[in-house]
């Protein structure tokens, strides 16, 4: 709990905090995309393995012109990016690092979550709509229908775990995870043979996989990446713009990722929970190692076609998402 | 303040910060840049030559279908959460009505199936 005078502070650690860690996923996702390419990577900037690199990427466009073409829509256009970073970053409001370090501990915090991520879809919209190019428009359609379809494995996985911890507090959800964490929803005696049957399936492990598979498509990495397919359409939505625009951007999609990655440490492991190390290392290392998963799978994952991405949702991630819910249902409700 | 407001105070503060840094970097990039319009530059990009016809196209949206269905889905997620933390106190019955409700949708989404509307039209 803070004191509501320290707030201002508060919010400005949060900022810079963020941005940190969106240029330490940058400088990661450049050496480790160079090191899968068998290349070294940035070597200069900053003296040392090209650590300053992340500062260089934010300082080079912020000389650049800023380009509106003459037949966009302007004021849309110039507004999407902060459209786009608004809600990426206020996400970071309600993760908590540590036990009771919180910027903002609502009760509501995953539903929080997932309704503020969902904003940027009307970003992307915008900016493809707005830039009144060809290229953007079938980028923001299929950016748009994509995440719409991967919304839902995401909320069912979420969903699954609020009826394990039976609670929809970030804060709460980690209290609520004993060592298996919740891959398992049921330790205690089971009853009767149903009860086993619906006890041993490891419902947290099957929301996890959705979520997982579900948080790829979210922030259109690969192999989820068809409305930025550079080979084909360019940068998708983000095809007209440039300078601290396009930046924006990306930042938000960096955030997002890192957001992500909280989010799964702290549904699916524990969080700040392990031993010997302090809470906040711990948890940092979950991020991290998430982080590096996300990138090391956009780099060497093939691109699915627009088809069997929107197969992969409707027909597999949605009925297994809500089998999900009901199992965990039922396994509690049996086992009483 | 009660710690409810001193919460939600603190998202909106947060927003109001990220919303001053946006704008802040915005305006000193306008200092930073130069300002040089040209026409050829300025135009939308389309592989080098001059963009051909309308831009606003009406574009063949073959996946509006799925649109109607997640509107469908989501409403019945917001109906999930509140379900998901009170079914226990709430007992079989609660457990029982979800059932019906999802098996409702599931049977939704089968009839969309079998209609091949979850194809590529």
């Amino acid at each position: 709990m803070t004191h509501w005078a320290l707030i201002p502070i508060q919010s400005v650690v949060i900022l810079v905090a963020v941005l940190l860690s969106t240029g330490v996923l940058l400088y990661a996702l450049l050496k480790i995309h160079s090191r899968i390419m068998n290349r070294v990577g940035p070597m200069y900037a900053g003296r040392f393995h090209g650590v300053g690199q992340p500062i260089a990427e934010f300082l080079k466009p912020i000389q650049k012109e800023d380009i509106v073409p003459t037949l966009a829509d302007a004021p849309v256009f110039k507004i999407a990016p902060l459209i786009a970073l608004i809600p990426a970053f206020l996400v970071f409001a309600v993760i908590p690092i540590a036990p009771g370090l919180v910027g903002a501990n609502i009760d509501l915090g995953l539903f929080y979550v997932l309704a503020i991520s969902a904003l940027s879809a009307i970003a992307i919209v915008m900016a493809a709509y707005a830039s009144a190019s060809k290229f953007t428009l079938v980028g923001g359609l299929r950016a748009v229908g994509q995440i719409i379809a991967y919304e839902l494995p995401i909320v069912l996985g979420a969903v699954t775990i609020a009826m394990i911890a039976e609670t929809l507090s970030l804060s709460k959800i980690v209290d609520a995870q004993s060592f298996p964490f919740v891959v398992w929803p049921y330790w205690g005696p089971h009853h009767g043979i149903a009860g086993w049957i619906f006890g041993l399936v490891p419902w947290g492990a099957i929301a996890f996989g959705m979520f997982m598979l579900a948080s790829f498509a979210e922030v259109m990495w690969n192999p989820f990446d068809m409305p930025a397919a550079e080979s084909e359409i360019i940068t998708g939505p983000y095809t007209e713009y440039s300078g601290m625009r396009f930046i924006f951007f990306y930042m938000s999609e960096f955030a997002h990722v890192v957001a992500l990655s909280a989010i799964a440490s702290l549904l699916f492991f524990g969080g700040w929970r392990g031993p010997i190390l302090p809470p906040v290392l711990w948890f940092l290392i979950k991020v991290s190692v998430f982080g590096v998963f996300f990138i090391w799978v956009r780099f060497t994952m093939p691109r699915l076609r627009e088809d069997q991405l929107q197969k992969l949702a409707w027909k597999l991630l949605i009925p297994l998402g809500l089998l999900t819910v009901l199992g965990v249902a039922i396994t509690k409700v049996i086992n009483k | 303040m009660s710690d409810y407001y001193v919460n939600y105070a603190a998202v909106a503060v947060l927003g109001a910060v990220i919303l001053l840094f946006g704008l802040g970097t915005f305006a000193g990039w306008a200092l930073l840049r130069p300002k040089r319009w040209n026409k050829e530059k300025n135009a939308i990009y389309e592989c080098g030559i001059d963009a051909v016809g309308e831009q606003w196209k009406q574009p063949n949206v073959r996946y509006y279908i799925f649109a109607f269905l997640f509107v469908v889905f989501d409403v019945e997620a917001l109906f999930l959460f509140p379900w998901a933390i009170t079914y226990q106190k709430l007992g079989v019955y609660a457990v029982v009505e979800m059932v019906v409700f999802i098996a409702i949708l599931f049977f939704g989404l089968a009839y969309a199936w079998g209609r091949k509307v979850l194809d590529w039209a």
